[in-house]
C-alpha cells in the first residue's frame, strides 16, 4: 500500500535559473522590457515583464525564434479592459494585452504583457509566430475591439456577426435588465439567419475547381456527433473533405463577463458550467487561483479530498468520451454499459456533495462539507469494481478490429503540431509527448501520489482513445491512495477569507463573527493583484486568470479552457479525410461546447 | 355441388393474400418492439414498457401516432418522386414475400423462377434508396442516397452469385423445390460459404447496422430519409424491418430446410410454427448484431464487397460444382 | 441505368427458365398448353397480391393524408441542414456539378452482375451439361477473378483520396524531421 504523507506536499514554483528577462535583452539589446511592479502584485511566479507595443513584434521573434529554447507555445491570449481599474500601475493604459506563452524545454511560462491607449486600440497580429493565436486574436477583437494589424481574418468568433460592441469592454451592459428585453421577430429572425450563411470567398475557398463543383456542407450547430452546438462548414469533394471551418459560439454564455458582477465566491457554480462533464474539476483552478491571492493554505484533508473528487470527475468525464468515441463509431452498446458505471459513481458523488452532474463543491479554503460517514466504503466498492468493467470494455471496444480500422491512423497529428496548436491533455500526450502538469508542474497535493502518465504514440484517433482509458486507471489508483490515506483535521481553512467560514466558531468570538457575517451578506474582499492557475484538468489545461481589484468581485476573469485551442486545430486534421473519418476524430477530440465558448 | 368448389380457389386465394399483407406488417410493427425490447435487455435498460404489458402495444401507439402526423412533401422536393420512393420500397420487400413458401399449404405463388424473383426484388427496391435521397434536395440525403447506390450494387453481386450453389445442387429456382430438395438434409451443410456471404449482402441490402451507411445517424443525421416525415417515413422503417424478416425467411428456406424439422422434432409443431421459430432466430441474430457492431468506414464496406465477398462466392460456387461432379455432394 | 441492366438479364433468365421447362414438357402432347396453365396459375396471385399491396398502401397514404394536420411555419420549407440555411444550393438543383466518387462501382457493378447472369444458366442446367459445362464455367470464372484482381491491382476499387495524401506527407515530413 502507498504511504501518501500531504505534509510533505509542494507545489511547484516556477523559476529560471537566469531571469528570462536577461536573457531576452541578451540576445537583443534594443528591446526594452519593463518587469512587473509591486502593485501589480502578480502572485503567481509566471515571469512577467512589459514591453511598448512598438517592440511587440520584435520581442516575439526574439522569444519565439531566437532563444536557445524558444518558447514554441502559445498558451493563451487575453486582454483586460483598465478603465476602471484602481490599483493601476503607472505604465497600465486604457487596455492591456497579456501573452501568455509557454515552452516545454525550459518547463517555464512566460507573461507578456503589452498597453494600449482606447484612442488607438491596434496591436501587430502574433499569427505569425504562433499559428493558434489566430483565434485568440479573433476572440480579442470580438470582446475587446482591439485590432490586430496582419491577421488573416479578424472577424467575430464568440458573438454573432450581427452583433454590436464588445461584450467585455466595462461600458459593455452586464445584465439583461441593462439592455432593451430581448425580442426576436421574424425579419430579425431572418437577418439572424442570413448572417449565418457561409461565403467560401471570405474564407479563401474556391467553390469549384476544373473536374467538379466542390459541395459546402453544414455539420452541425444542430446535427447528432458535434457534441453540442458546434458547427463545422466542409468543403466537400465527394465524401471527402478538402478544407473546413470551424464556427464556434453557439453555447457562448459570457462566463468571463460573469466573473465580473459575482463575488468571488458566488462564481463558483458558474465554474461548473464550463466543462459541464468536470463538474469540481471545474472549481479546482479557480478556488486555487483565489486562496493564492488571499494566501490562504489549504488544510491537508481537504486537498486530498479535492483530489479524490477531481479524480472521480476524471473518471466521469473520461467514460462518457469512451462510449460516445464508441457511439460515433457506430458501435451503440458501450455507452449504456458505460453510463451505468457513471451513475454508480454519481451515486457516491451525491453521497459526498448532494448534487450530481454540478456539486459546486470546492470553496475558497477547503471544501464544503466534510465527508460523510461511510464514504469509504461507497468508493472501496467503486474501486473494486470499475477496472472490471474496463478489462470489458477493452474486449468490446479497443480490442474491436471494425474500430482499430475506423481510428488507427485517422485524424493524427505529431507532437510538434500539437505544440503549435496549443493541444494539451490526452491529446497531447496521444503523441508520445509525456507532460502532465500534475506530474510536471505538481499542485494541490499530486506530489505526493504515486501513479503513471499514460501515452500513445501516434497521435491519432485510437491512441487518443488509448490514452483516456489508460488515464481511468491511473485515476483508479490515485483515488485509492486518497482513500487509504485520508488525513484527519479540518476540511476548510481557518483564514478568515475562507468561505463560508467555520460555522461553529462564529458563535465563540467576534473575530470569526463579523468575517462570516461579512463573507456571506458581501462575500469576502480579496487583495488587489493578479494570478493564475492552472489543473490537468479532463480535456487537458484549464486555468483561471484572475486579476483583482480588491474588491468583493473579480476585476477580470480569463478561463483558459483546453477545448478551444483543441478545436481550432480541426481543419488541419481534417483535410482529406471522408466524412466518417472526422465524425470519429471529433469523436476523439473529446471537446464539449460549453468548454469552448464558455 | 362439389365439383363448382374450385371455382371458389381464387377467391380463397385472394383471402390468403389479403391475410398474408395484412399480417406482414403488423410483424414488422411488432419487430420494431422486439428490437427496442431486445436491445433494451442486452444494453442493461428496459426498452419500451408503458404502453400495455411488456409495452407490446407500442408499435399500436407508433402507428397511430404516424398516422396522425403531417403528410409532408416538401416543396423544394421533387415531388412526385418524393412520395413514390417509399411507396417503391414497401412494395419491392412485400413482393418478395409472395414467392417464400411459409409451409407445405402456405404461400402465395410457386412461381418456377422465385428465387430469380427475389433477387430482382432486391435490386429494385434500391431505387428506393437512391430516388428518396436524390428527391429529396437535400445535401444530406443526397450522400445517403449516393452511399446507398454504391452499397447496394456491391453487395448485389455477390448476392446472386451465393445462393447459385443453392441452385446448383437443388436445380431449380422455385423456392419450394428448394425447400422440399432438401428433405434428406439442410443445404447449410454444405453451402456453409454460400450462407455466409448471403446473409452479409443481406444485411448489407436492408441496410442494417454495421452496414447502415446510407442513414449512419452519427455522419449523415438520417441520410436518405432525413427530409422524410409522418407515414412515408414510416414506410421506410417498415421496409427495413420487413426487409430484415425477408432475409431471414430467405436464408431459412434456402439453407435451413424450410419449414421442414428432422423427426421426432418435426411431429411437436405444425411446420409453420417450425418456420416462424427458424425466422425469429434470424431476426434476433440480425439485433444481437446491431447491438454489437460498430460501423465500418465506406471505402472499407466496398473493398470488403469487392475482393473478400465476391471472390468467396465465385470459388463456394466452384468448389461446390466440383464436388457435385465428383458425387461427393 | 445499370439497374435496368441488371434487370434486362434477369429477364433473360427468365426466359431461359420457360425454355428449359418446356423442354421438360416437350414429352407431353398437350406440353405448351400446360405450360402456359402453370404460368398463370403461378403468376396471377403474384398480380393479385401486388394489387391488395399497391391499393392498401395508396389507403395508408390517403388516410395519413386526411388524418394528418395542416401547419404553416416559416423555417419548415427549408431543406435541412443542421439548422443553418445552405451556403450554396443541393446538389440536385442543377447549378452543381457533383462528382460521383461512387461511378466506377456502378460500372464494375455492370460488368459482373452481367457475367453472373451466364452462371445462372450454367447452374441450372448443370446436370444437363456435366464436366464439358464445369470446365467452361471454370474457364468463365478464372477470367472473372483475372478481372477482379486486375481491377484490384490497378487500384480501381480503392476510393480516390485525391486530398488525403497531402496531410499524410505532412505528417511523415514531420517525423522525418524529428527523427533526424
Amino acid at each position: 500500500m502507498v504511504e501518501v504523507d500531504l505534509s510533505l506536499s509542494k507545489d511547484w514554483q516556477m523559476s529560471s535559473p537566469i531571469a528570462i528577462i536577461d536573457e531576452i535583452t541578451a540576445v537583443a539589446h534594443d528591446l526594452k522590457l519593463s518587469p512587473v511592479t509591486a502593485i501589480e502584485n502578480i502572485v503567481d511566479d509566471i515571469p512577467t515583464f512589459w514591453v511598448d507595443k512598438s517592440q511587440l513584434s520584435a520581442l516575439m521573434q526574439v522569444v519565439r525564434f531566437d532563444l536557445a529554447q524558444p518558447f514554441e507555445m502559445c498558451f493563451d491570449l487575453c486582454a483586460i479592459d483598465e478603465t476602471e481599474r484602481q490599483h493601476k500601475a503607472s505604465h497600465v493604459s486604457d487596455f492591456t494585452v497579456s501573452y501568455h506563452l509557454r515552452s516545454y524545454d525550459r518547463n517555464l511560462d512566460v507573461r507578456i504583457k503589452v498597453a494600449l491607449n482606447k484612442t488607438d486600440k491596434k496591436l501587430a497580429s502574433v499569427c505569425r509566430f504562433w499559428v493558434n493565436a489566430n483565434w485568440y486574436e479573433r476572440e480579442i477583437w470580438d470582446m475587446f475591439g482591439i485590432v490586430f494589424d496582419g491577421h488573416p481574418y479578424l472577424c467575430r468568433i464568440l458573438m454573432p456577426n450581427t452583433w454590436e460592441g464588445h461584450p467585455l469592454l466595462k461600458t459593455h451592459p452586464a445584465r439583461a435588465t441593462e439592455m432593451e428585453p430581448f425580442t426576436l421577430p421574424p425579419d430579425q429572425q431572418d437577418i439572424e439567419q442570413k448572417a449565418l450563411q457561409f461565403d467560401p470567398e471570405v474564407w479563401g475557398m474556391k467553390r469549384k475547381n476544373k473536374n467538379t463543383d466542390f459541395m459546402f456542407l453544414n455539420l452541425g450547430p444542430n446535427h447528432p456527433s458535434v457534441h453540442g452546438a458546434f458547427r463545422i462548414v466542409l468543403q466537400m469533394d465527394g465524401e471527402e473533405i478538402v478544407d473546413c471551418v470551424p464556427d464556434i459560439g453557439y453555447h457562448h454564455r459570457g462566463a468571463e463577463k460573469m466573473g465580473e458582477r459575482q463575488s468571488w465566491h458566488s462564481y463558483i457554480p458558474y465554474t461548473d458550467r464550463i466543462d459541464y462533464l468536470g463538474g469540481v474539476m471545474n472549481n479546482f483552478p479557480y478556488v486555487m487561483a483565489v486562496e493564492k491571492l488571499a494566501g490562504i493554505v489549504v488544510p491537508d484533508r481537504a486537498k486530498v479530498i479535492r483530489i479524490m473528487t477531481a479524480e472521480m470527475f476524471r473518471i466521469l468525464s473520461h467514460l462518457l468520451f469512451y462510449g460516445t468515441f464508441a457511439q460515433d463509431i457506430g458501435a451503440l452498446s458501450p455507452i449504456f454499459y458505460m453510463f451505468i458505471d457513471r451513475e454508480k459513481l454519481f451515486g457516491i458523488i451525491e453521497a459526498f456533495t448532494g448534487a450530481r452532474m454540478h456539486p459546486s463543491w470546492f470553496r475558497i479554503g477547503g471544501v464544503a462539507q466534510d465527508l460523510p460517514k461511510g464514504w469509504d466504503t461507497l468508493v472501496r466498492d467503486y474501486v473494486n469494481y470499475l477496472p472490471k468493467r474496463l478489462d470489458e470494455y477493452e474486449k468490446m471496444v479497443m480490442q474491436n478490429s471494425l474500430i482499430k480500422k475506423r481510428s488507427v491512423d485517422v485524424g493524427a497529428y505529431t507532437t510538434q503540431e500539437a505544440i503549435d496548436w496549443g493541444v494539451t491533455g490526452p491529446g497531447l500526450r496521444a503523441t508520445g509527448f509525456s507532460w502532465d502538469l500534475r506530474k510536471q508542474r505538481p499542485y494541490g497535493g499530486y506530489d505526493q501520489f504515486d501513479f503513471e502518465v499514460p501515452l500513445g504514440h501516434k497521435g491519432d484517433c485510437y491512441d487518443r482513445c488509448r490514452v483516456r482509458v489508460e488515464e481511468m486507471r491511473q485515476s483508479i489508483r490515485i483515488i485509492e491512495q486518497c482513500l487509504n490515506n485520508m488525513p484527519e483535521g479540518p476540511y476548510k481553512a481557518e483564514h478568515p477569507q475562507t468561505t463560508p467560514p467555520d460555522k461553529a466558531r462564529t458563535m465563540k468570538d467576534i473575530d470569526t463573527l463579523i468575517p462570516h457575517f461579512v463573507n456571506v451578506s458581501w462575500g469576502p474582499v480579496i487583495p488587489a493583484g493578479e494570478v493564475a492557475m492552472f489543473v490537468e484538468a479532463t480535456k487537458g489545461i484549464m486555468g483561471y486568470h484572475l486579476i483583482s481589484d480588491g474588491s468583493t468581485m473579480s476585476y477580470r476573469t480569463r478561463i483558459r479552457t483546453p477545448s478551444f485551442a483543441h478545436l481550432q486545430m480541426l481543419p488541419l486534421i481534417s483535410k482529406g479525410q471522408m466524412v466518417a473519418d472526422l465524425i470519429a476524430t471529433l469523436g476523439s477530440v473529446d471537446y464539449v461546447m460549453a468548454d469552448v465558448d464558455r | 355441388m362439389f365439383e363448382y368448389l374450385w371455382q371458389l380457389e381464387p377467391l380463397w386465394k385472394v383471402v390468403e393474400i389479403s391475410v398474408m399483407i395484412s399480417l406482414l406488417i403488423p410483424i414488422a410493427a411488432t419487430l420494431v418492439w422486439v428490437e427496442r425490447r431486445m436491445i433494451g435487455i442486452w444494453q442493461d435498460r428496459y426498452g419500451p414498457n408503458r404502453v400495455g404489458p411488456f409495452g407490446i402495444l407500442q408499435p399500436l401507439a407508433d402507428l397511430l401516432k404516424i398516422l396522425g402526423k403531417e403528410d409532408w412533401v416538401p416543396p423544394f422536393s421533387d415531388r412526385l418522386v418524393f412520395v413514390l420512393a417509399p411507396i417503391i420500397g414497401a412494395v419491392c420487400v412485400l413482393m418478395s414475400f409472395a414467392v417464400v413458401p411459409f409451409s407445405p399449404s402456405i404461400g402465395v405463388s410457386d412461381l418456377n423462377i422465385g428465387l430469380l424473383f427475389f433477387l430482382a426484388m432486391a435490386s429494385l427496391a434500391v431505387y428506393s434508396v437512391v430516388l428518396a435521397g436524390w428527391a429529396s434536395n437535400s445535401k444530406y440525403a443526397m450522400l445517403g442516397g449516393m452511399r446507398a447506390a454504391a452499397q447496394t450494387v456491391s453487395y448485389e453481386v455477390f448476392m446472386g452469385l451465393s445462393v447459385m450453389g443453392v441452385v446448383l445442387l437443388t436445380g431449380t429456382f422455385n423456392l419450394r423445390e428448394i425447400v422440399l430438395a432438401q428433405t434428406d438434409g439442410w443445404l447449410i451443410q454444405t453451402q456453409f460459404v454460400g450462407f455466409f456471404v448471403f446473409l452479409i449482402a443481406g444485411i448489407a441490402e436492408s441496410h442494417r447496422l454495421p452496414f447502415d451507411l446510407p442513414e449512419a445517424e452519427t455522419e449523415l443525421t438520417a441520410g436518405f430519409h432525413t427530409e422524410y416525415s409522418g407515414l412515408k417515413f414510416a414506410l421506410f422503417f417498415l421496409s427495413e424491418y420487413l426487409g430484415v424478416t425477408l432475409i431471414s425467411a430467405m436464408s431459412v428456406v434456402l439453407f435451413f430446410g424450410g419449414w421442414l424439422m428432422p423427426e421426432p422434432l418435426a411431429s411437436w409443431l405444425p411446420p409453420l410454427f417450425w418456420f416462424i421459430l427458424k425466422i425469429s432466430f434470424f431476426v434476433m441474430f440480425f439485433i444481437l448484431l446491431r447491438t454489437s457492431l460498430p460501423r465500418p468506414r465506406f471505402d472499407q464496406l466496398l473493398s470488403f464487397g469487392w475482393l473478400v465477398m465476391l471472390p468467396l462466392a465465385l470459388l463456394n460456387l466452384l468448389v461446390t460444382a466440383l464436388l457435385r461432379l465428383g458425387g461427393i455432394i | 441505368m445499370f439497374i435496368t441492366i441488371s434487370e434486362l438479364s434477369i429477364g433473360f433468365c427468365l426466359f431461359l427458365c420457360t425454355v428449359k421447362g418446356m423442354v421438360k414438357e416437350r414429352g407431353s402432347i398437350r406440353g405448351r398448353v400446360v405450360v402456359l396453365s402453370n404460368q398463370l396459375t403461378e403468376i396471377w396471385p403474384i398480380a393479385a397480391y401486388f394489387i391488395i399491396l399497391v391499393v392498401m398502401l395508396a389507403f395508408m397514404l390517403a388516410l395519413s393524408h386526411v388524418l394528418g394536420p395542416k401547419t404553416k411555419s416559416r423555417a419548415k420549407n427549408t431543406p435541412y441542414e443542421s439548422g443553418v440555411i445552405a451556403a450554396v444550393a443541393p446538389a440536385s438543383g442543377g447549378e452543381t456539378r457533383f462528382g460521383n466518387h461512387f461511378f466506377l462501382y456502378a460500372i464494375f457493378f455492370v460488368i459482373f452482375d452481367l457475367e453472373t447472369i451466364f452462371l445462372f444458366a450454367w447452374v441450372i442446367a448443370f446436370d444437363e451439361v456435366g464436366w464439358a459445362g464445369f470446365i467452361e464455367a471454370s474457364i468463365f470464372i478464372g477470367i472473372l477473378l483475372v478481372a477482379l484482381l486486375y481491377i484490384w491491382r490497378i487500384g480501381a476499387l480503392e476510393l480516390k483520396h485525391r486530398h488525403l495524401p497531402f496531410r499524410q506527407q505532412q505528417i511523415d515530413a514531420q517525423q522525418n524531421l524529428s527523427n533526424r
